[in-house]
């Protein structure tokens, strides 16, 4: 699954720290969610697209076959 | 328990891992019963070896008497792992599994292996025994700890 999450991140200049602490998870979470080695659970999915205030289409994407 | 549920500090695994993350009271919290595991079993196995003359219903309850410590050290780790975050969590349960397969496997081919006769360690042909198998599910959980936090570096 593709996400924006880096870039969201980015953009608020948080590190991914920051971001850990916001969503109650580890830096290890945040870095293997950013770089798409993780796809993370639908209740933590929803926690990263409250936190940016985006609907959780906008932050993640499907893969497209 | 797979889920993700609101944290303030989830716990992380390098909290009992040498390194500038090291906590001593965290490493105490999770694994003070494994201490007290071995060192009930060692009193048993002492005591049993003196006292033969003990009855039967007396020596299995000594000698089962580790286990009651070993099930509050699986309560910790239960504990522990229920305090992550929802990567380590699965990291950890991934660990687990593995290392409780590895040392089923390790069994198991000990025990063919001592039934073909081919087995020349006195000691190994009787099974793991306690040491060996808790050794073995060390050795393949931290195993299944590298080469599982490689993958999502």
């Amino acid at each position: 699954m593709k996400n924006h999450l880096r870039t969201l991140r980015n953009a608020k200049a948080w590190s991914q720290a920051d971001l850990a602490q916001k969503l109650g998870v580890s830096r290890q979470t945040v870095n293997a969610i950013e770089t798409e080695r993780y796809d993370p659970s639908l209740p933590l999915a929803f926690k990263v697209s409250q936190l940016f205030k985006l609907r959780i289409e906008d932050v993640f994407e499907p893969d497209t076959p | 328990m797979l889920y993700t549920r609101t944290m303030k500090n989830p716990i992380l695994p390098e909290a009992v891992r040498p390194g500038k993350s090291y906590s001593f009271r965290a490493d105490l919290k999770l694994n003070a019963w494994a201490f007290v595991a071995v060192a009930v079993a060692w009193t048993a196995r002492s005591l049993l070896q003196h006292h033969h003359e003990w009855g039967t219903l007396l020596q299995t309850t000594v000698a089962l008497t580790p286990l009651v410590p070993s099930l509050l050290y699986v309560k910790s780790i239960g504990r522990w792992i229920g305090g992550m975050d929802e990567l380590q969590r699965r990291l950890q349960l991934e660990a687990c599994l593995f290392a409780t397969t590895g040392t089923v496997f390790l069994a198991t081919a000990l025990s063919l292996v001592a039934g073909a006769g081919a087995l020349q360690s006195m000691r190994l042909q009787h099974g793991l025994g306690w040491e060996g198998t808790f050794a073995a599910v060390l050795v393949f959980y931290i195993l299944a700890n590298v080469f599982l936090n490689r993958r999502y570096r």
